[in-house]
């Protein structure tokens, strides 16, 4: 009699608790490992969505920014912690830091989360440039392929060049003739751009606005499906080359490996909650980013993919 | 439409009180003995990461050029100098002072560095933008070319020992190869710590060699009796009388200060010890050694070393290259900030730049009622126990180097780069060159791999670039110049020596 009543009692209890726990993550003050510096791009997606979560859960959810080794330092933290939900962490394009012998990440290390943003690469020449399309670009490569000097915008084994190179791959070019030229960071490659010390720079379309809007550089191509909506005029890889080439940098969450699937769907629906909140999107918009959703199956195998991306273009470049 | 929006800007009440409380900040830490302007500037650095960026930024301007004034004080008072920056001129302070002229002595220092301040802030307002056009044609070659002379000014003009300045600017060098290698991302020296992926963080390791060092070096000395201060009387006027007198003085100051803040890589230290040799050897008035004379050299030196910090952020804020450790800070905290310097700053954020340029005058205004005040309260200051000021800043430091990485790796950073500090400094190796050489390090190193791999090897391309070419004579002059000079120099004295030994 007693024991039923309290059970009743408690499934009374727990029925909204569990309701509630669908969306209610984080539980108990929990941490978000940003793997690059507060203020940059990856800082400002991150903190608008924590803020969301945090709200929403009414539980802290603090940021903690390691870009040290260029996002190694992070991720290492996050992957090494306990996999209870209480530190999660920035995903994004990890496969380089492996082939560069910088840490040993796979796809296996993570419990992928979900993703939230996409930017896709873009290829910019200076104004004036006889090179005004990317399928003149391609042919010149054919022809000469160590003709055109190209800044990465970043490392050369990251996220612009990746797309740029698969594509030059899939076009015949002799890739590990190429003059790839790492720059720290995109404002460093356009700088070079824009005093004539570079022919082509790799990056994402936002961070081209400044120079693009002082009429000094042009983008010729972005490596995405369709046209961006904030970029009507800048053609895509895919209607100019015919091929479905895309590629870029990405923003999701994932923790480390050995997450309960129960735990990683509570998380992928309390992040889906806060995607889809007016604050976030209108956020997200303000910037040029783009809001882009992935459930945690979904980035499971985009991380695959990423990988053997990855992999094919660094075996390329360094046979 | 960028003027109102500046003005606007300007009236906000939060950033009125943050240039206030960050002035009372930086002139009590310039105040107090081996706190620097570089230390107060780098202590802001975890209160300032959670406000916008605007008052971010004016924090560190007040506070740096307060503290720079304010090591006039102890090194007036006590011979003490608060800052290196006052360290050039405090025998002449410490002198009027006990002759019972402590008002012209703090007086000539407040004015002259006002006047120093805004001078050097006129010039970032009206030349910094045309600069701005001019460094978008900078590729890496010119950047290369700048880090270099940088480098050099530093290490040849700052040390007395070339020896030893090298010393400590190829430290920092080495210092500067640790972590990803800048252009193919592979680990170097890291020795498969994910740790040391990153290099050697620059806050840690200025926390460490500036401020926990000297914390240790002021542990060493035994606390003496301290003598009684010589009354100061009414400044103002005086002071005034005095700028007035000095005037030439005052503007060649400004002058030394701003061009030699202009270069990478030389600071306000750099700027009081070159003007005060020119105004010691270049005039008859400053060659004199009673109280016109003395008054003479602290003017200009004082002006100087206020006009460097204006000039330091012509070159940070157009090329994002610091031109000195503090404008090294504020650099990292624009980009923090999402205010990434660059000739681009001038074009996406006009509103922002100017507002920060007219900190600059509203600081240096301020200084004059604020600094008389400060001399004022000083007295207080000066007679709290050490017991209680040293354990408190060594807590400033430990969060100082960890809310900047997040990692406590930083702190342990912090603490061996003391000791390592301390013990470079107490045999002369001075340690502004190995900073420096952890700062230019990596540009030097990324602009000449980026040059190489665009001239696919090709050398001659350093001087091809019209600009770049003349960086590269005038780099190469000041080699030949300094180091011909103390070869000379060497010579002259072996030759002196020779007849006397035979």
């Amino acid at each position: 009699m007693f024991i039923t009543r309290s059970l009743a009692f408690g499934l009374a209890l727990s029925a909204p608790v569990a309701a509630m726990a669908e969306v209610a993550w984080p539980e108990k003050p929990s941490q978000l490992v940003v793997i690059a510096g507060a203020g940059g791009g990856s800082d400002y997606v991150l903190r608008l969505l924590a803020a969301e979560l945090e709200k929403n859960a009414g539980q802290p959810l603090t940021i903690v920014n390691q870009a040290q080794g260029g996002g190694v330092v992070g991720m290492t933290t996050y992957v090494n912690s306990a996999p209870d939900g209480s530190t999660v962490g920035q995903m994004s394009p990890f496969a380089q830091y492996r082939m560069m012998g910088q840490a040993d990440f796979t796809s296996d290390s993570f419990t992928p989360i979900a993703l939230v943003n996409m930017d896709p690469a873009a290829v910019t020449v200076a104004e004036g440039s006889e090179l005004t399309s990317i399928g003149m670009i391609a042919d010149r490569l054919k022809a000469e392929p160590a003709s055109l000097r190209i800044s990465c915008g970043g490392g050369c084994s990251a996220s612009w060049d990746i797309p740029f190179v698969s594509l030059m791959l899939d076009e015949g070019v002799d890739v590990t003739k190429l003059n790839l030229i790492p720059a720290t960071g995109s404002a460093a490659g356009l700088q070079e751009l824009a005093s004539g010390g570079v022919d082509i720079v790799l990056s994402s379309l936002p961070e081209t606005d400044a120079l693009r809007d002082a009429g000094m550089v042009k983008n010729v191509a972005v490596f995405s499906a369709e046209r961006l909506e904030r970029y009507p005029d800048v053609p895509t890889v895919a209607a100019e080359m015919g091929k479905d080439v895309s590629g870029g940098t990405w923003r999701g969450i994932a923790g480390p490996a050995g997450m309960e699937p129960e735990l990683v769907a509570r998380i992928e629906a309390a992040v889906k909650v806060a995607f889809d909140s007016e604050t976030f999107q209108s956020g997200m918009k303000d910037r040029g980013f783009g809001a882009v959703w992935m459930d945690a199956a979904t980035l499971a195998g985009f991380m695959k993919d990423h990988e053997l991306q990855t992999e094919r273009v660094i075996d390329a470049l360094n046979p | 439409m960028v003027i109102s929006t500046v003005l606007s800007n300007l009236l906000d009440p939060f950033l009125i009180f943050v240039v206030f409380a960050a002035a009372l900040y930086g002139l009590v830490i310039g105040a107090i003995p081996g706190l620097t302007a570089l230390m107060a500037s780098a202590l802001l650095v975890p209160f300032i990461i959670f406000m916008d960026p605007i008052p971010a930024v004016a924090a560190i301007v007040t506070a740096s050029a307060m503290a720079i004034f304010a090591g006039d004080i102890p090194s007036a008072l006590l011979r003490m100098p608060g800052t290196p920056a006052s360290a050039a001129y405090t025998e002449d302070a410490y002198g009027l002072v006990m002759r019972g002229k402590a008002a012209s002595s703090l007086g000539a220092g407040v004015m002259a560095s006002a006047v120093g301040g805004l001078f050097s802030a006129l010039v970032l307002s009206l030349a910094a933008p045309s600069l701005a056009s001019v460094a978008l044609s900078f590729s890496s070659v010119e950047y290369f070319w700048l880090g270099l002379m940088g480098l050099s000014c530093a290490t040849l003009v700052t040390s007395d020992s070339l020896v030893k300045g090298l010393l400590s600017l190829f430290f920092g060098l080495a210092l500067a190869t640790v972590g990803m290698d800048p252009t193919s991302g592979i680990p170097r020296f890291t020795f498969g710590s994910v740790d040391l992926l990153g290099g050697f963080g620059l806050i840690p390791v200025l926390i460490g060699f500036f401020a926990i060092s000297e914390l240790m070096r002021n542990a060493c000395i035994p606390t003496e009796t301290r003598q009684k201060l010589p009354p100061v009387g009414p400044i103002l006027r005086v002071s005034l009388r005095g700028l007035w007198s000095h005037r030439v003085g005052v503007t060649k100051g400004s002058l030394i200060g701003t061009v030699v803040g202009i270069l990478p890589g030389a600071g306000s230290d750099i700027a009081a010890w070159i003007s005060y040799a020119v105004a010691r050897r270049g005039s008859k008035r400053g060659r004199r050694m009673d109280d016109d004379g003395a008054l003479e050299r602290i003017t200009v030196a004082s002006a100087a070393n206020n006009a460097s910090l204006g000039g330091a952020y012509i070159p940070a804020t157009v090329f994002g290259i610091p031109g000195d450790a503090i404008s090294a800070i504020v650099i990292s905290v624009m980009f923090i900030k999402g205010i990434n310097p660059g000739p681009t700053l001038f074009m996406n954020q006009p509103a922002t730049i100017y507002t920060i340029f007219a900190i600059f005058f509203l600081a240096n205004i301020a200084m004059v009622p604020l600094g008389i005040l400060m001399v004022r309260a000083f007295g207080a200051v000066l007679r709290l126990p050490p017991v209680y000021i040293t354990p408190l800043i060594l807590l400033f430091c430990i969060v100082g180097a960890f809310s900047v990485e997040n990692t406590i790796i930083a702190v342990a950073m912090a603490a061996i780069f003391g000791v390592l500090g301390w013990f470079l400094a107490a045999n002369g190796i001075p340690l502004a060159p190995a900073i420096l050489g952890l700062i230019l390090g990596p540009l030097i190193e990324q602009t000449f791999m980026t040059t190489m791999l665009k001239a696919q090897g090709d050398y001659s391309v350093f001087f091809d670039r019209q600009i770049g070419s003349w960086l590269a004579y005038v780099t190469i002059a000041v080699w030949v110049v300094v180091l011909g000079s103390r070869v000379i120099g060497a010579l002259r004295e072996r030759r002196a020596a020779r007849p006397g030994a035979s």
